[in-house]
């Protein structure tokens, strides 16, 4: 059943707006806050109006609805859990990828707006030094789309226990020799640390490096789930389960990355180290399915894609920008003749 | 909706881009161009001939005015006997009358094309002095010298001393300054091979040609023919003259004395010791090794790769987490800890004290004063 949420005021559809922190009707200026909305549910509302095409679902990953607000007809993806209407712009919520065993933990709302979204992508296409001219008046901001990207956070205990043979060497000088004393040690340590809430995004549309990029999340800032947060951005479910085969490898190397150097930093003060034994342990806690707010730009330039992404949040900025060749060749050439031109000069007065 | 650029930066970068591609090169090569001495001032090898075109003995009349070596008692003898008409002195009578009169036309001809003066001297007696002596003496008393009647006569004199089984030569002026001591050097390389077999007629002929090739070789930068010709004016009495820019139109040969090196010089009204660096006399200076295109454009190439590389386009931001983020606790729980020594191990090593060895010569003229109290350079070797 799709979700839109109606301005008590005029009517319009509502939108979660960052800057209050509650869903503003864009006409009327209504402010309506979540929890109102959350209470406000009249089950009976949608069911007539707003219907999923079941009939539809027998075609893969492919589902449709039905516009509340112009009629259109819709497909929406097989994990999409909130869109809106490609034709009227009105925000639509799918329930029910969104309840029960679906239902997330926790999200963090958006606290970047898209004009404040916009501007940092504006202003990041002018830092590149070899970034084509041309490039940056073709850029197409408008298609800037805040989206919530579904993560898992995991609680893991890891153990890390290890042996190893260090040495440490120092010499002296005694009269006309050297000597060179090398000090050997058996070495055992035991660690063990407990991490919470490493995140990994649960989208396979998602780049994965991108994504970690946007690290670190505010966790202060995660409030209980509820759908009219979602209204107006794009939303995914996750596409993966916590136990998933590609998901808990990620995360487990991270993880052992994480313990290993943790177990490293016990060992220190020796010159050489070599490890005669290593063991790490994993036991994965629990994991919880929550929300993270980025907006994400992909363009295309000479049949290169590229993809800006901003943390929602706290507004770090991922992606990576075109290199003309024209002005790398250029700017070499210049540099080149400059300092040469500026060296022969200073040979011929001062040399 | 079009994105309003912000900065009007663009046409102004293209244009330093192309400035710096295009107009300097050409402003570089306008710059060097200056350093480029030409040669017409000086005759080629091909306008001097050889001793083919010249007549036979009997036309030169000074082969009568010696006569053999038993005549002669003392090396006063030999002096007295310079004089500024002939240049082929063969009181060891090594060499035929023909060729004596072909080498003293050869010498004329090379005289002028080296702006040095030549003299052959062959003794078979040398009574007791060093063949530096000789030599020195023997030119400064014969009035020889390019450009006579200035402080400083210039000119080179071999002397093939047959009681030592020695080759000398001795060089005066400016001479010490195109035959220094390595192609003193190069110049007993090629020419004693010829003595110890008996080919003094050849001899002398490689003498002469190998002065000419080596004078014109020193004298190629302009800067350096610029303060020859101050010198040889003979306007100036001495080096301080020139400096103090007396005369307009040696202004230019004043701004390059400026970069003389005053350690070059003792301040004799003779050249004296010097250090001939490819630009003539021009002192060298830790930002003389600026003047080479290929070194800057280098320098130039390399800071540009790295300027590029660092500013190359990568993908913003990198990752700012660790495990400190995520850890629960400020450090990781420490179940266990033991380090236990083992064993030590030692090596001896002896110290050896480094001596250095000596450093490179420079390529320089040594000089000494003759009796005559103009100063010499020259060198030797046995036959």
């Amino acid at each position: 059943m799709v979700q839109t949420y109606k301005c008590p005021g005029c009517g319009a559809s509502l939108q979660f707006t960052p800057g209050a922190g509650e869903l503003v009707c864009e006409y009327c200026g209504t402010h309506v806050s979540v929890e109102q909305l959350e209470q406000d549910q009249a089950p009976a509302d949608y069911k007539v109006e707003n219907q999923v095409d079941h009939s539809k679902e027998a075609h893969g990953d492919m589902n449709s609805y039905v516009c509340k607000n112009c009629g259109a007809h819709l497909i929406v993806e097989k994990h999409t859990s909130a869109t809106t209407c490609a034709y009227c712009g009105s925000p639509a919520v799918i329930e029910e990828r969104l309840e029960g065993v679906l239902k997330p933990a926790g999200v963090i709302p958006f606290k970047i707006n898209k004009e404040q979204a916009k501007e940092m992508f504006r202003k990041w296409i002018c830092t590149g030094f070899f970034t084509p001219s041309v490039f940056k008046k073709q850029a197409s901001i408008e298609q800037i789309k805040g989206i919530y990207v579904p993560f898992w956070l995991y609680d893991y205990e890891a153990e890390a226990d290890a042996a190893a043979d260090c040495t440490r060497v120092s010499t002296e000088r005694r009269g006309d020799y050297r000597y060179t004393h090398t000090d050997h040690y058996h070495v055992e340590r035991r660690v063990r640390s407990q991490y919470e809430k490493i995140p990994a995004d649960a989208s396979e549309k998602m780049p994965d490096d991108v994504m970690d990029r946007m690290e670190p999340y505010n966790y202060g800032e995660i409030v209980d789930f509820s759908m009219p947060y979602l209204s107006g951005y794009e939303s995914e479910k996750y596409n993966y389960e916590s136990n998933d085969v590609s998901m808990v490898k990620r995360i487990e190397d991270r993880v052992n990355s994480y313990i290993y150097r943790d177990l490293q930093s016990t060992v220190n003060g020796y010159t050489g180290v070599t490890y005669l034994r290593k063991d790490i342990s994993l036991r994965r806690k629990q994991a919880k399915y929550t929300l993270f707010p980025v907006w994400i730009l992909t363009y295309r330039y000479l049949n290169q894609n590229f993809m800006f992404a901003i943390n929602g949040q706290t507004g770090k900025q991922v992606g990576k920008l075109p290199n003309s060749k024209g002005k790398i060749w250029g700017s070499i050439a210049g540099i080149t003749f400059g300092i040469c031109f500026a060296l022969l000069m200073l040979g011929g007065l001062l040399g | 909706m079009r994105i309003r650029q912000e900065k009007r930066s663009n046409p102004l970068q293209n244009a330093k881009t192309w400035l710096m591609g295009f107009l300097l090169p050409v402003m570089i090569l306008i710059m060097n161009m200056q350093n480029i001495a030409f040669a017409e001032d000086y005759d080629f090898a091909e306008d001097y001939d050889f001793a083919e075109d010249y007549g036979s003995a009997e036309d030169y009349d000074f082969a009568e005015d010696y006569g053999s070596a038993e005549n002669y008692e003392s090396a006063e003898d030999y002096y007295g006997l310079a004089n500024e008409e002939q240049r082929v002195y063969d009181f060891a009578e090594l060499l035929s009358e023909s060729d004596r009169s072909a080498l003293e036309k050869q010498i004329d001809k090379a005289a002028e094309a080296a702006k040095l003066d030549l003299v052959i001297l062959t003794v078979s007696e040398d009574f007791g002095m060093s063949d530096q002596t000789l030599a020195d003496t023997f030119f400064d008393n014969g009035g020889f010298g390019y450009e006579k009647g200035l402080y400083s006569p210039s000119g080179v004199l071999l002397l093939v001393d047959m009681d030592m089984r020695q080759i000398y030569l001795s060089t005066a002026g400016i001479g010490q300054l195109y035959i220094n001591d390595d192609v003193i050097e190069v110049i007993l390389d090629d020419i004693t091979g010829d003595a110890t077999a008996g080919n003094y007629r050849k001899l002398c002929d490689e003498f002469i040609e190998d002065v000419v090739y080596f004078a014109k070789e020193g004298a190629v930068t302009k800067d350096y023919q610029e303060l020859v010709k101050a010198w040889n004016t003979g306007k100036y009495q001495d080096w301080d003259e020139i400096r103090s820019g007396l005369s307009k139109e040696f202004n230019r040969v004043d701004s390059l004395l400026m970069n003389y090196d005053e350690d070059m010089i003792t301040g004799d009204e003779d050249l004296d010791v010097y250090n001939r660096t490819y630009n003539g006399f021009r002192k060298v200076t830790f930002f003389t090794i600026f003047r080479s295109f290929g070194l800057d454009f280098g320098i130039g190439a390399i800071v540009a790769v790295i300027f590029t590389l660092v500013n190359l386009n990568r993908n913003g931001a990198g990752m700012t987490v660790s495990g400190q983020t995520y850890r629960t606790e400020k450090n990781p729980e420490i179940l266990l800890h033991t380090d236990q020594f083992i064993r030590r191990t030692t090596t001896k090593t002896r110290i050896e004290s480094t001596s250095s060895s000596g450093g490179g010569g420079h390529s320089s003229s040594h000089s000494h004063h003759s009796s005559g109290g103009h100063s010499h350079g020259g060198g030797g070797r046995r036959f």
